[in-house]
């Protein structure tokens, strides 16, 4: 609960409050409509903003958005709004890894850009023995990396990084009593570097580069006083500033370079990071693609959320499921493809993303024609990027013998879906492998093996790719724009 | 002739390049105008397929596609079109600003900027403050365009303001700004005279200030 006087900047007076939940894709900038609160005292008019964003129900439950209040109206007391209960994400539970007999345990963890994800391993018996996965607190400074960057520059580091050290720390309250002897940390290059507390802001303008770019070791007194036991926090390094320690960990998991086979990985997040091994080379690039597939920037856009809409079929009428069999409460990223692509083969959707009518699920579950333009302008990034990658190396697609499919949205997304509506190349049917949390399995079994210098050898081959800018890119994603199977060799 | 330039608006938005070029030659050798088959023909499509943009019926890659088809066909209008003389067109300059190396939406604008007849200089990308002034100097514009997709550029707005006042060319020039995460709101803080939304609205705008 926050109380804000009248003439007080209202989002500004929640943001100084770090314990109340809040989230703000688009780093108030009136943009989004997504930082919603409750007014529970107080009288606060309801701006355009609002009424565009907000539903009839929500603006009678006194719900409005904090940064359309700079000079707030009243004195107020205000409460977070929760749309939004569980969260679930991919789970490595069940897996054992190969160990090496060595005594005690370990942390490992991935901190994502919305979600950070943390297991407490026994080295022992290569077992996990807790699992926690949870939302990143810092989406209430912005969805994306840019973002967060560039409210870094108007708030400092400090704010960012110890809200993120706070939410750590008390998630991990049930690992107490382990003693862990270290913690090893994956993350995108953003992540890495607001949890460090160093500078991110080299990573946000041209030529775009790492502060933070090599293996780094801290004792973990110096993040986590309140922790009495002795622990030493490993950083693991990234490839570039839109390539990070994550996307390493995924290639370590997968041990993409052991075999002499051509092979690629993609994570459809955020960044779509890709990376593809051939003739003994690492091509690695990202494809901006957006939060779209995340259900960021969709009109009932949501995260793999309990109740969020994860599947459709079609016959005559529309049918569908939700996560966990929950209420309908928005659609997540796979909701979207699978929508897309029956509306697509029913004909309620042309090729080229022209939508005749809007699609009704439910009131939270509606697509409209914008959706589909945010959904094509992601596709098209990342279908190009791949293609871009693979022409950089000189090979046709049909050369890849496996595709690795990462990432929490991979886990849910159907592979035919993915081929139909474009996303990746049809000759890759029956070679997609879909790995769920690889970077967090790959930090598990670096917190095993301690072989820094295999991380060290998949960063020495990888050669990046920057695509900001690049002509063929550019004629690439405007020529993969339509929702059609795409037949490249 | 109007069959001519039926054909060519209906293959543009096809992305025909060769056959438009080749309806446009037979155009000329029929002896219809170059003015014309520019306006009647070139434009007209470009205009159908703005407001088709504009109405959410067509997309990024149906007005780039016919943009394109639009500037290949427009070198073989050139000679004949003498009597506009290049001084007369307004001349735009246009950049990503320094931090940002994202062209795709700068390069949009700078085609629909062209289908609407103006004379446009694009500076590139990661353009530092210097070389917008130095531009704005030389080519003397109406207006100058700063296109940054990053909100951690987007702050460089200002900078390259700031320069052309120092350099006492602001009250010279109107400038616009745009990219995905600009605001109008944050185009007025940072002294700014032209926001729009999108590439077509950037050209309609601007046509107004002629």
């Amino acid at each position: 609960m926050a109380f804000i006087s009248k003439h007080e900047n209202l989002y500004d007076a929640i943001m100084r409050d770090s314990s109340f939940e809040i989230q703000a894709p688009c780093g108030g900038n009136h943009r989004c409509g997504k930082c919603k609160i409750r007014v529970m005292q107080g009288n606060l008019p309801i701006h355009d903003a609002e009424r565009r964003h907000l539903s009839e129900e929500e603006l009678l439950l006194g719900v409005r958005l904090a940064c359309a209040h700079p000079d707030c109206e009243d004195d107020c007391v205000c409460e977070p709004y929760r749309e939004h209960v569980s969260y679930t994400i991919c789970s490595i539970h069940e897996e054992t890894f190969e160990s090496v007999k060595e005594e005690g345990f370990a942390v490992a963890l991935d901190i994502g850009t919305t979600t950070i994800a943390a297991v407490l391993i026994d080295l022992y018996e290569g077992k996990i023995l807790r699992e926690k996965t949870f939302l990143n607190p810092q989406s209430r400074y912005g969805a994306d990396v840019i973002t967060r960057i560039a409210q870094t520059a108007k708030i400092g580091i400090e704010p960012l990084q110890s809200i993120l050290v706070k939410k750590i720390e008390k998630e991990l309250a049930s690992f107490d009593g382990y003693a862990w002897k270290r913690m090893c940390v994956c993350g995108n290059p953003t992540m890495m570097h607001l949890f460090a507390g160093v500078d991110p802001s080299s990573i946000g303008q041209a030529p775009y580069r790492c502060t933070l770019d090599t293996y780094k070791e801290l004792p973990g007194q110096q993040l986590f006083p309140n922790w009495k036991h002795r622990f030493v926090i490993q950083l693991l390094p990234p490839i570039s500033a839109y390539v990070g320690s994550d996307v390493v960990m995924g290639l370590y998991s997968t041990q993409i370079m052991k075999q002499d086979k051509t092979k690629a990985l993609i994570d459809l997040g955020t960044n779509g990071e890709m990376a593809l091994y051939h003739d003994h080379r690492l091509y690695v690039t990202s494809a901006a693609c957006g939060p779209a597939f995340e259900g960021g920037n969709m009109s009932c856009g949501s995260g793999a959320v309990s109740g969020a809409l994860c599947r459709s079929g079609y016959d005559e009428k529309w049918h569908y499921e939700t996560l966990e069999q929950a209420p309908v409460c928005g659609i997540c990223g796979s909701g979207y493809l699978s929508i897309f692509h029956q509306a697509l083969d029913n004909g309620l959707l042309e090729p080229d993303g022209y939508l005749a009518k809007e699609l009704f699920f439910h009131p939270k579950a509606v697509v409209n024609q914008k959706d589909v333009r945010e959904f094509q302008l992601a596709k098209a990034s990342v279908i190009a990027a791949f293609l871009c990658m693979c022409r950089h190396a000189s090979i046709s697609v049909s050369a890849i013998e496996e595709l690795y499919i990462a990432g929490g949205f991979g886990k849910y997304a159907r592979p035919q879906d993915l081929l139909a509506l474009g996303i990746l190349p049809d000759k890759l049917s029956g070679r997609l492998h879909v790995l769920g949390n690889s970077a967090l399995r790959g930090t598990c079994q670096y917190a095993i093996h301690q072989d820094i210098e295999s991380i060290e050898d998949i960063r020495n081959r990888s050669e990046c790719l920057l695509l900001a800018g690049d002509e063929l890119f550019t004629q690439l994603f405007m020529e993969h724009m339509m929702l059609e199977i795409c037949n490249e060799n | 002739m109007n069959e001519l330039m039926e054909e060519i608006k209906t293959l543009m938005p096809k992305g025909k390049m060769n056959e438009v070029n080749a309806l446009v030659e037979r155009a000329l050798k029929e002896g219809v105008p170059a003015q014309t088959i520019l306006q009647e023909g070139l434009l007209q499509a470009m205009d159908i397929i703005a407001k088709k943009w504009a109405d959410g019926t067509a997309f990024i890659p149906e007005v780039l596609i016919t943009a394109r088809c639009m500037n290949a066909a427009i070198p073989l209008l050139e000679p004949y079109l003498l009597e506009e003389k290049e001084a007369e067109r307004p001349v735009v300059v246009i950049g990503t600003v320094q931090g940002d190396l994202h062209d795709i939406g700068k390069n949009l604008c700078a085609l629909m900027l062209k289908a609407k007849n103006f004379k446009v200089i694009d500076v590139g990308v990661d353009v530092g403050a210097d070389k917008f002034v130095e531009a704005v100097r030389e080519y003397q514009p109406m207006v100058v365009c700063l296109s940054s997709l990053l909100t951690t550029s987007m702050g460089n707005f200002k900078v390259v303001i700031d320069a052309l006042q120092e350099a006492g060319l602001r009250d010279r020039v109107k400038v616009a700004v745009g990219g995905a995460p600009i605001t109008p709101a944050f185009a007025d803080e940072v002294g700014a005279d032209i926001y729009t939304e999108d590439a077509v609205a950037l050209a309609d705008t601007l046509l107004q200030y002629c």
